[in-house]
């Protein structure tokens, strides 16, 4: 039985946090998530279990964190379901080679530059319950996420995404999102088969099988919706009831399948129909409960999980290889095809500093690579770091190679919509 | 002539950083890890000397082992002792300081000597443990994988 008093004061103090942080960063010009993030690691061992260790056993004893982890996973459910759900695959169309290019290069540059490193650290942080294969693999799509949503929402709030930089950027990311989720799911596929006891067979052939059923039947029986949205002149809480079913029998489904909850969340947000009375209502209905209770939980949870002590020694001489190889493989891998494409330096580069913003969608894969055992306890500390430093350096840096070629755009005016978001 | 530019362009761009990448799985193919020994396992006296406060910290317990490579800390009993340690080969070695709350008769060093038990999967592990404290101040645990074998029955 949960301590409800305990639970409810766990979430008083990551509510306070989150939107402290939130505001702190906010006025340096960063977006809230990345305070809410922050704030997350603060409450966890690196920071409040070192300085009051008392304090930390007695607001977070291990036996609670399971009630905040299942109030983070339902969140997490629903975030990527909204994911899923902004998703557009029709923005690449009319962009042309620059942005096939750009975004199948942003994802191998790095997948490949990560798989590298696999074969440094494998022997170094991994143990032998996991494969060289499940390893690498992970580690390459780890390096490879962009956080589409982040990155949507900051183009949409500097005004930028009818431009030809925007669209490059944003079409990149949309196709980065699809492939690394879908690379992730048969890492999930290779590194589980023997923990849950099914052949990667049944679990590769299941997850297709639920992948057709999806894209075809489901999708075809929510666009009836459509047709109850025009009678009743919008969204009633009967069809919000019947969009939330489906998310969680999509999510229940893959997890079974033994991939994991948040792709089938995930896909249950692609497949449901477009339409504007639909999608946008959706999307205000979820999005505030989503950023103010939800995410912030998920953000604790991974901060409870993130022990910066484990990383020592010659471990930090590791973490600055991680840094290195995810900001070399993202920011020049898709900066050098967008040049290729015909862009200039200096939005090519542009368009390389946005395609590393990682955020909470790294999260998302690593909590799930630690769930699953593919990534040890050193090397996802190491790995959070990479994410919030990566996320952190986004606006400073795009904020740099921008202002060149838009003077009528300061950094002051930049910064102001970037914290808005 | 445009049109061979950009799949050249292609080619380079993505089509050997794949290549490479299949490279990099067949190179790792063959290459090892330290031995897995994360997890939680459940302790029996075998064995020891000496007073009781080992034994109220261990016997009976529960031992919560977090592996990175072959680093590894270690989290001892109810009061959950934090050790960290290394691990050689299947041998795992751990120090930390007791809780000054533990009380036990002060002179000889105190050994316990004990098998911790953990499930995983298909596949039982067994460690021998072996602790030492001196004077209750800091304590050593010693652990080497004794067995891992298939469940029974599965």
């Amino acid at each position: 039985m949960p301590n409800t008093v305990l639970l409810l004061s766990q979430i008083a103090v990551i509510l306070l946090a989150g939107q402290f942080m939130g505001r702190l960063l906010g006025r340096i010009g960063q977006p809230r998530v990345m305070g809410e993030m922050l704030a997350g690691i603060m409450l966890g061992p690196s920071l409040l279990g070192w300085v009051a260790p008392s304090a930390s056993a007695a607001l977070f004893p291990a036996s609670s964190l399971g009630f905040v982890n299942v109030l983070s996973q339902i969140g997490l459910v629903f975030f990527m379901f909204l994911v899923g759900l902004e998703l557009d695959l029709r923005l690449l169309r009319g962009q042309g080679r620059v942005a096939v290019m750009t975004s199948h290069a942003s994802i191998i540059a790095p997948f490949f530059m990560g798989s590298l490193l696999a074969l440094l650290l494998y022997p170094r942080l991994s143990d032998d319950s996991v494969s060289f294969t499940a390893f690498a693999l992970f580690m390459g799509a780890a390096m490879s996420v962009t956080a589409f949503p982040v990155l949507a929402r900051m183009l949409t709030e500097w005004g930028i995404t009818k431009t030809r930089l925007g669209a490059v950027a944003i079409a990149s990311a949309a196709v980065d999102d699809v492939t690394a989720w879908c690379i992730l799911a048969v890492v999930i596929v290779i590194a589980r088969s023997s923990e849950v006891h099914s052949s990667i067979a049944f679990m590769l052939g299941g997850t297709a099988l639920y992948a057709v059923v999806m894209l075809t039947l489901v999708r075809w029986a929510l666009r009836r919706l459509e047709g109850a949205l025009r009678r009743h002149g919008g969204l009633s809480q009967d069809m919000v009831a019947i969009v939330v079913f489906v998310v969680v029998l999509s999510a229940w489904t893959t997890e079974r399948l033994g991939v994991h909850a948040v792709f089938g969340a995930f896909m249950a947000g692609v497949v449901m129909p477009r339409d504007e009375r639909l999608a946008r209502p959706l999307l205000e209905r979820f999005h505030d409960l989503m950023v103010i209770l939800f995410l912030p939980l998920f953000f604790a949870f991974t901060g409870l999980r993130t022990s910066i002590g484990l990383i020592s020694g010659d471990l930090w001489a590791v973490f600055v290889l991680i840094m290195l190889v995810a900001v070399a493989g993202k920011m020049l891998g898709s900066a050098v095809a967008a040049r290729s494409g015909g862009l200039s330096w200096r939005e090519a580069l542009a368009i390389g500093s946005l395609m590393n913003t990682r955020g909470l969608m790294e999260l998302v894969v690593l909590n799930v690579g630690l769930d699953i055992g593919v990534i040890s306890p050193a090397l996802f500390a190491m790995m959070v770091l990479m994410a919030l430093v990566t996320t952190f350096m986004t606006q400073p840096v795009f904020s740099r190679i921008y202002r060149g070629g838009h003077p009528q755009r300061s950094a002051a005016g930049v910064r102001a919509t970037v914290a808005a978001s | 002539m445009a049109q061979v530019k950009h799949l050249v362009q292609y080619l380079m761009l993505v089509g050997l950083p794949f290549l490479g990448l299949l490279g990099v799985l067949r190179i790792g193919r063959d290459m090892t890890a330290p031995m897995a020994v994360h997890g939680t396992y459940l302790v029996t006296t075998t064995g020891g000397t000496g007073g009781s406060c080992l034994r109220e910290l261990l016997a009976d317990s529960s031992l919560a082992v977090t592996q990175s490579g072959e680093r590894i800390q270690v989290r001892v009993g109810r009061r959950a002792v934090r050790l960290d340690g290394q691990l050689n080969g299947n041998r795992l070695r751990a120090e930390g300081e007791l809780p000054t709350t533990t009380t036990c008769p002060s002179g000889e060093p105190i050994r316990f000597e004990g098998l911790a038990t953990r499930v995983a999967g298909q596949v039982r592990l067994d460690l021998q443990l072996r602790a030492e404290c001196a004077a209750c101040g800091s304590l050593t645990l010693e652990a080497f994988r004794a067995r891992r074998e298939p469940v029974a029955g599965s």
